[in-house]
């Protein structure tokens, strides 16, 4: 009876254009989403731009220029007009800023005095601290090496010049510093459950109390139990699909992505996926029976769907909150949604100890499951509904 | 053999059936007649064990369909008030699905099916969608799907609703069919030539009550008119809720 109901659910949903988009949606949005936002984020935070400012008199110190190239300031015309120019096509912006060695720098240098460098420029640009303080900071470590070199010359240990050494100590490890990301992206496959499924859910229920055809189906020698159950593990299905894709995608799109730049090690591997995967079965079947129970309500798709976009808010808004203060606690690892969330959080992070609340979560997750299922299924006796049909 | 005794239902303060008996027997066609809100859909979803009533019984075959609804509605065949098809099915997968859920398998199916289909003409749409079929059509695929596991009770609410004249005419003709053989048809419907050219028996239903029982030719004596929707507006003393 079951497969007969299932079947038929099936045979409905995969003909159904938007419901199966919905899932390829929902399965291929969170890996490109999370790719594009850590590229970005990443390039962002770890690149050093070229910096343009004019050099006058660069043969007065080839080795100072050298030393301003491989920190990326490079040498570049005043433009004449505005601040931005041509270089190799493109169009780039000059800082503005000009330093100046003096005619007989070179000199002054090889004598042992003091030498000037002129610098020029707008304190009050935006971002101008910034790239005086790169110049700057290029020519004052030429400086303290040659001092260092010029007293150890005259037998002089040059830690003299430094009495106080400030140790610098960045606690950031590189798998916290990747992890509310990362943690992002578990938050995002589990939002691919719930999206791949939503659309069935309310096809084949508030759509279908919409077409007229529940009525019919439950005046039929089946109980409204195995009803729910069929269109469940459908609606399942579905999220089950979506879920499968997007652990795959992700898999795929890791490697892709340049996580080294930042100091992050993640390795999505064939455990990793599995071990999410597994966890998002149970998981697919709450989603699943959470929006039916939702989409039962309505009376038609549309008011359904206006439903369910609030109601969808709570498992993806909360995890998401939860995550971003990394908030965790015993007590929600045997919550449904919330179990899941931090499982799959702790595994990316690499800080499970034990896979025992992971099975507990899930257990708890389906039996509340079922008993949604149950209560949907004594719903559909109920004579508010027959009367609503 | 249908039957109900002694419904008493309320919704609300709304006396919906009131102590409302019928039956209707094997090799006939009993129709029942009704203004809008007499009570009609209501009886029959009783009938179905869709609904509880606060009294009385629903016979379908002798089984309580009050007491165990799942097995009485394996003896009935259902054309519905409001009737959908799976638009993305194609009529066999409906008419399977259904068979499926009477419990039919394997090359009993495919026979049933088989069957079904071709005494109701429908081979050339049977593999297409139902999306796109007209009326007609939809109404052929129904029947096909409430007749398929062979019941011995068909039950019809307002079936020719919406029909043109000659999908009217097969549905009367399949109707009169089945008959034939023996089967017990119960129709709902507001169309009196419909019910006179058809109905063995006739139960005029008002304000949840039987006003009266008989055959077409006996309710129209018993109130001295010669047309039955005179009849029917002499019986449940107002004019409301006929359609011609």
């Amino acid at each position: 009876m079951i497969k007969t109901l299932f079947t038929k659910e099936f045979l409905d949903s995969i003909r159904d254009k938007r419901s199966v988009f919905a899932a390829l949606l929902g399965a291929f949005l969170p890996p490109i989403m999370f790719a594009v936002m850590m590229t970005f984020v990443l390039e962002e935070s770890t690149s050093v731009d070229e910096l343009y400012i004019t050099i006058e008199n660069q043969q007065q110190a080839p080795h100072i220029v050298e030393l301003l190239e491989q920190g990326k300031i490079l040498h570049a015309d005043m433009p004449e007009k505005g601040k931005d120019f041509e270089l190799d096509g493109e169009t780039v912006e000059h800082s503005k800023i000009t330093i100046t060695f003096e005619d007989s720098f070179a000199e002054k240098m090889h004598r042992g005095e003091k030498a000037t460098i002129t610098l020029l420029t707008d304190y009050s640009k935006k971002g101008a601290r910034d790239e005086v303080w790169r110049v700057k900071n290029v020519i004052n470590s030429y400086q303290s090496q040659l001092v260092a070199m010029k007293l150890v010359a005259r037998g002089v240990s040059p830690s003299l010049l430094s009495a106080i050494h400030i140790e610098e100590n960045d606690t950031s490890t590189p798998s916290s510093k990747s992890a509310l990301l990362l943690g992002m992206l578990g938050v995002m496959i589990m939002v691919a459950v719930f999206v791949s499924s939503t659309n069935v859910a309310i096809d084949c229920s508030a759509g279908e109390r919409e077409r007229n055809s529940l009525e019919l189906l439950i005046m039929q020698p089946v109980s409204t139990m195995q009803v729910v159950l069929a269109k469940t593990m459908n609606t399942a299905f579905f999220g089950i699909v979506g879920a499968t894709l997007s652990v795959v995608f992700t898999a795929i799109a890791i490697p892709f992505i340049p996580l080294h730049k930042a100091g992050m090690a993640f390795n999505f591997d064939f455990q990793l996926g599995m071990t999410i995967w597994l966890l998002l079965v149970p998981l697919a079947l709450f989603a699943a029976a959470f929006q039916l129970a939702t989409a039962f309500h309505a009376k038609s798709f549309k008011e359904a769907q206006s439903y369910i976009q609030y109601t969808v808010m709570v498992p993806i808004i909360v995890p998401m909150m939860l995550e971003i203060v990394n908030y965790k606690n015993e007590v929600l690892s045997y919550i449904p949604i919330f179990a899941q969330q931090q499982a799959i959080s702790q595994l990316i992070r690499g800080e499970l100890d034990s896979y025992m609340p992971l099975l507990a979560g899930s257990v708890v997750t389906v039996i509340t499951s079922l008993v949604i299922i149950k209560v949907i299924a004594n719903s559909l006796k109920s004579e508010k509904v027959v009367l609503g049909l | 053999m249908l039957q109900v005794n002694n419904l008493v239902k309320h919704f609300g303060d709304v006396k919906a059936l009131d102590d409302l008996s019928f039956s209707a027997e094997d090799g006939q066609i009993t129709g029942i007649l009704g203004p809008n809100g007499a009570g009609k859909t209501t009886a029959l979803r009783v009938l179905y064990g869709l609904l509880k009533a606060e009294q009385g019984t629903g016979l379908i075959n002798g089984v309580d369909s009050q007491i165990s609804p799942q097995l009485a509605r394996k003896e009935i065949g259902i054309f519905p008030d409001k009737f959908g098809l799976y638009e993305r099915l194609t009529a066999r997968e409906q008419i399977a699905y259904f068979a499926g859920l009477h419990g039919l398998k394997g090359d009993e199916k495919e026979q049933a099916l088989n069957d079904v289909i071709t005494k109701l003409d429908i081979s050339d749409i049977a593999d297409r969608r139902c999306e796109g079929f007209s009326q007609g059509q939809r109404m052929k695929v129904i029947i096909a799907q409430a007749l398929v596991h062979q019941p011995q009770n068909l039950i019809l609410d307002e079936p020719t609703r919406g029909l043109d004249v000659m999908s009217t005419r097969i549905l009367r003709d399949i109707l009169l069919e089945l008959k034939q053989q023996g089967k017990c048809i119960l129709f709902s419907s507001h169309v009196m030539q419909e019910v006179a050219a058809l109905c063995d028996k006739v139960i005029v239903v008002a304000n949840g009550k039987v006003a009266a029982v008989g055959t077409p030719q006996e309710l129209c004596e018993r109130t001295g008119k010669t047309e039955l929707e005179e009849a029917f507006v002499a019986l449940i003393g107002s004019d409301e809720g006929i359609a011609a």
